[in-house]
């Protein structure tokens, strides 16, 4: 007669080996595996460290260079004839290409309130521009770049070097703009430190906008 | 007397072919240079093979292109085979961020510099330098001018490329960096179309089933927003739907001159050959230090500014 182990009829037996077998082999399918939402590889989390690096940004870097930053018809004039040295006088460059950042510092007069800028007029007699200085579009490298200060090299992985120049926006998008727009008027006289980009091919356009670094109305 | 000429004539006859000999050996091979592209299937990818070659040939070395056809083992003989043949330098443009890795590390400890092009490789260690395009920013740059089409409002499609591959998460985190901060732009589907035109035609002809209602699309790169773009032409929808691309590529900037996409990113596969084959050069002449990383500017190509562009910003 068969072995009735522990009095477990044969086809039980059978069933619960089945049982077991297939619990060990879900076990390791779903270990073979390693499923990851396609956008959890797109979120690096800015550490402490660029937090730090962006703070000493703003509190040293930038307002040493600022000090030497031009005023913007000036700069804008020069960059217009057809010298070229101007623009690696003023410009910088951080990758291969025809991008330049420049740094401005200026008073001037707001002209107009639009949704996404505002206008600013420079200058006094001859010399006089008008610039677009963005309220809402604060994004990319202009900011990070225009100081000539922080380099790729410096900062190693390219992902952190991405992640500063969104702390730096962030910070102007959080703790600048809105305080200056609650005072923000036509007419007002407002000091504007301002970074912009510029593409050497195709030279000074018109509608190219200025990132700013610090606003204050000062009337 | 006779026996001293016959010593003396075979001595200058000898003296003659080592000296020949020690001309040919002292005469200095051409460097070789092994191009590995991870495939010639998309035009782009020929166009940075070629220039390479080209510029190569133009500084007088040896040239060959390897096609990996985006498969890391065939890209891995291809690696095998450059180090036996005793090429002096690989450009490589890498099938996968990760697997590539093993393959530049084989002829990097074989003591052949590896340059990438436009493509990265996840460990700096793995290459002698990589020159790539700064797609992060060029996607930045994207994003603001697809939210301001929009008018900061809008449900959109996004097509990303290779899951493997870096540019496709470079291209996809900045344009998120800009796009996400609109709370009223809504991302109804995110879906990989391998960088491929067929595929992103079939994906997005699958979204539109769900999404009729979308308003744009952004795709990791023209060919894919081609793709797009023919699928909503067959669906009648390409007035009301607005496609972005990115690469710069030959059809895409036609597409713009002739009011189909909206707008792409303009990369210099030109400037990235010739940055690499150059920094090949500087290896030869005696230069071992190399920046692990140099970007290369992209440009945004609309309506607006076309007229300045020629297909993979040719100069």
């Amino acid at each position: 007669m068969e072995k009735s182990d522990n009095g477990i009829p044969p086809k039980k037996r059978k069933m619960l080996v089945y049982g077991i077998v297939g619990l060990i082999g879900l076990f390791l399918l779903y270990h073979s595996f390693y499923a990851v939402p396609l956008d959890s590889r797109a979120k690096d989390v800015a550490d402490g460290d660029m937090e730090k690096v962006v703070a000493a940004y703003f509190s040293q870097t930038l307002p040493t260079t600022l000090a030497q930053a031009p005023e913007p018809c000036g700069l804008l004039k020069t960059l217009s004839a057809e010298e070229n040295r101007s623009w690696t006088q003023y410009g910088k460059q951080t990758n291969i290409g025809s991008r330049y950042y420049f740094l401005i510092k200026g008073e001037g007069v707001i002209s107009e309130i639009e949704k996404d800028f505002i206008n600013v007029a420079f200058g006094e007699g001859a010399e006089t521009c008008s610039l677009r200085i963005s309220t809402v579009y604060i994004f990319g490298n202009e900011i990070r770049d225009a100081s000539g200060k922080l380099l790729l090299q410096d900062v190693g992985e390219l992902s952190k070097f991405n992640a500063i120049s969104e702390l730096i926006n962030k910070k102007v998008r959080d703790e600048v703009v809105p305080e200056f727009l609650k005072q923000a008027q036509v007419g007002k006289k407002v000091q504007v430190d301002g970074a912009f980009a510029l593409n050497k091919r195709i030279g000074v356009s018109k509608d190219f906008e200025v990132v700013p670094i610090q606003l204050q109305v000062i009337d | 007397m006779r026996i001293i000429y016959n010593y003396l004539w075979v001595g200058v006859m000898l003296s003659l072919l080592v000296s020949c000999n020690q001309k040919e050996t002292n005469k200095e091979k051409p460097k070789q240079i092994a191009i590995i592209v991870s495939t010639l299937n998309n035009p782009w990818f020929v166009f940075l093979a070629e220039t390479a070659k080209e510029e190569a040939e133009n500084r007088g070395y040896v040239a060959r292109i390897f096609d990996s056809q985006n498969n890391t083992s065939l890209e891995s003989d291809h690696f095998e085979n450059a180090v036996a043949l005793g090429y002096d330098a690989i450009l490589l443009n890498a099938t996968d961020s990760d697997g590539s890795i093993a393959n530049a590390r084989k002829a990097m400890e074989a003591g052949i510099p590896v340059f990438c092009m436009d493509r990265e490789l996840n460990n700096p260690d793995a290459a002698t330098s990589q020159i790539v395009s700064d797609s992060y920013s060029g996607c930045v740059e994207l994003g603001g001018l697809f939210v301001r089409s929009l008018g900061q409002k809008g449900r959109y499609v996004e097509l990303l490329g290779l899951v493997g591959d870096n540019n496709t998460w470079n291209r996809s985190k900045g344009f998120h960096s800009v796009v996400d901060h609109f709370p009223e732009m809504q991302m109804v589907a995110q879906q990989s179309a391998d960088f491929d035109r067929n595929k992103a035609m079939e994906v997005l002809e699958s979204i539109l089933q769900a999404h009729p209602d979308v308003d744009a699309v952004f795709c990791g790169n023209d060919a894919m927003a081609m793709g797009a773009y023919q699928a909503l032409v067959a669906a009648g929808k390409d007035k009301n739907i607005q496609v972005f691309g990115f690469d710069g590529s030959e059809d895409a900037v036609r597409s713009i001159q002739s009011g189909g996409l909206s707008a792409t990113v303009m990369q210099f596969p030109q400037k990235i050959a010739e940055t690499a084959v150059a920094f090949s050069g500087e290896y030869f002449e005696g230069k071992t230090e190399f920046s692990p990383k140099t970007l290369v500017d992209v440009e945004l190509v609309t309506p607006a500014n076309v007229n300045i562009y020629s297909s993979y910003g040719k100069e």
